[in-house]
């Protein structure tokens, strides 16, 4: 039998980088992501018998992190941070593709909570459209409608952009 | 699937392996570059979201439960050796023998402890000075220095008692130190059994313990420990 501490111990080594991405991407401040993990986990410690099967454990914390940031943050929003300010890293993503991918966050950053939410539990937590209905406590269609619009604003403000360089190139090479 | 649906589908998860939906998109160059496009974009969406958390933040977390953990039992020790001490004088009043059976538990204990966990001698975490630091300050102390290359580190509980377990690299095989704040023991005391030897001596307010293979000088650690660890 595998001690309550040893079972909480793999749960903060396999999961907390994914909830710290979670945790970030809602509330969009580091620190204030910090400490929503680190309450998160204690949470999760004193209701650990509330865990009863560890293959739904991710979807739990995300639970978690949802209900403390409602509790502690929900009146404050912060203002949207200047991504370059936030010293923030993407593994895997070399000093030259940095810049695309921070355009990339803004982007993120900027879509309304209720299309950025969503398209973080699918593509950070990986859950399915039923699965992101239980975490969020919403109709699995009204899910649906809200990926479909997240990716629809990302894909324009993607190609506007790419459109603009192109533009801004072109005018660079008449002159 | 229609054309709308299917342009709907891509949108909502391009990677979407339903049957009618992957039809939709082999049946043309055109709905295959518009899938292919989107699944280009959840690519670049997935590395912009794929930020690193702190360092030391694992760690951290570690610490504040283990310090949650601590306060809840100092609690039920306090209820406890409150009805205790009425056992207690009761029965000094029967005896006067010393009772002094906990030290041959708790070596007993430790050996358990280190046999239960044994995968811990073979892990390979690398843990820096920072992080031992981080975990020790929820104990009370502090190293000044490095004592070796750590390969594990974490918390554990022996005699209902928390501490540090940390797996450090000998000459002769990876030696368990733990660290046992709350646990006094009254002066040292040698473990030993068919593969493993070591000591248990007194630190700081509690306890410590050197354990390693049969063979293994331990002194030079014992003598690292006991020269870099300062209690706060």
């Amino acid at each position: 039998m595998v001690s309550k501490q040893k079972r909480f111990d793999v749960l903060v080594n396999a999961l907390y980088a994914d909830v710290y991405r979670y945790a970030f991407w809602v509330c969009k401040n580091q620190s204030m992501a910090e400490d929503l993990v680190q309450e998160t986990y204690l949470r999760a410690w004193k209701n650990f018998e509330n865990l009863k099967d560890e293959k739904v454990a991710k979807a739990w914390l995300f639970t978690i992190v949802r209900r403390e940031n409602a509790r502690k943050y929900e009146r404050f929003q912060p203002d949207v941070i200047n991504i370059d300010e936030t010293n923030l890293s993407a593994e895997g993503v070399s000093p030259a593709d940095h810049g695309e991918y921070s355009l990339m966050q803004k982007h993120i950053l900027n879509l309304d909570l209720e299309f950025r939410e969503p398209l973080i539990l699918q593509l950070v937590g990986g859950f399915s459209a039923q699965e992101i209905s239980n975490i969020l406590q919403v109709k699995k269609n009204t899910v649906l409608t809200r990926l479909f619009r997240a990716r629809n604003q990302l894909k324009k403000l993607v190609t506007d952009h790419s459109v603009s360089k192109k533009r801004q190139a072109g005018g660079l090479s008449d002159g | 699937m229609d054309d709308l649906e299917f342009r709907r589908q891509a949108y909502t998860d391009p990677e979407c392996k339903d049957l009618s939906f992957i039809k939709q998109k082999n049946k043309s160059v055109e709905n295959k570059n518009y899938v292919e496009d989107l699944q280009l974009l959840d690519e670049n969406l997935k590395h912009a979201m794929n930020i690193q958390p702190p360092e030391d933040l694992a760690e951290r977390i570690k610490l504040k439960q283990t310090l949650l953990h601590h306060q809840d039992t100092r609690k039920r020790t306090v209820l406890w050796s409150m009805a205790a001490s009425v056992l207690i004088v009761f029965a000094v009043f029967i005896t006067l023998q010393p009772v002094n059976m906990h030290k041959s538990n708790l070596e007993q204990q430790l050996l358990s402890h280190i046999y239960h966990e044994i995968d811990h001698l073979y892990e390979q975490q690398n843990r820096s000075l920072k992080q031992v630091n981080t975990l020790l300050s929820g104990f009370g102390s502090q190293l000044n220095s490095s004592i070796g290359s750590i390969s594990y580190l974490g918390s554990c509980e022996i005699a209902e008692r928390r501490g540090v377990h940390m797996v450090v690299e000998g000459n002769v095989g990876p030696i368990t130190v733990i660290m046992l704040p709350d646990l006094p023991v009254n002066s040292q005391h040698m473990i030993s059994d068919k593969r493993f030897k070591g000591l248990i001596m007194p630190a700081g307010k509690g306890s410590m313990a050197v354990v390693g293979e049969k063979g293994e000088p331990l002194e030079l650690l014992q003598e690292k420990l006991l020269e870099n660890i300062h209690w706060i």
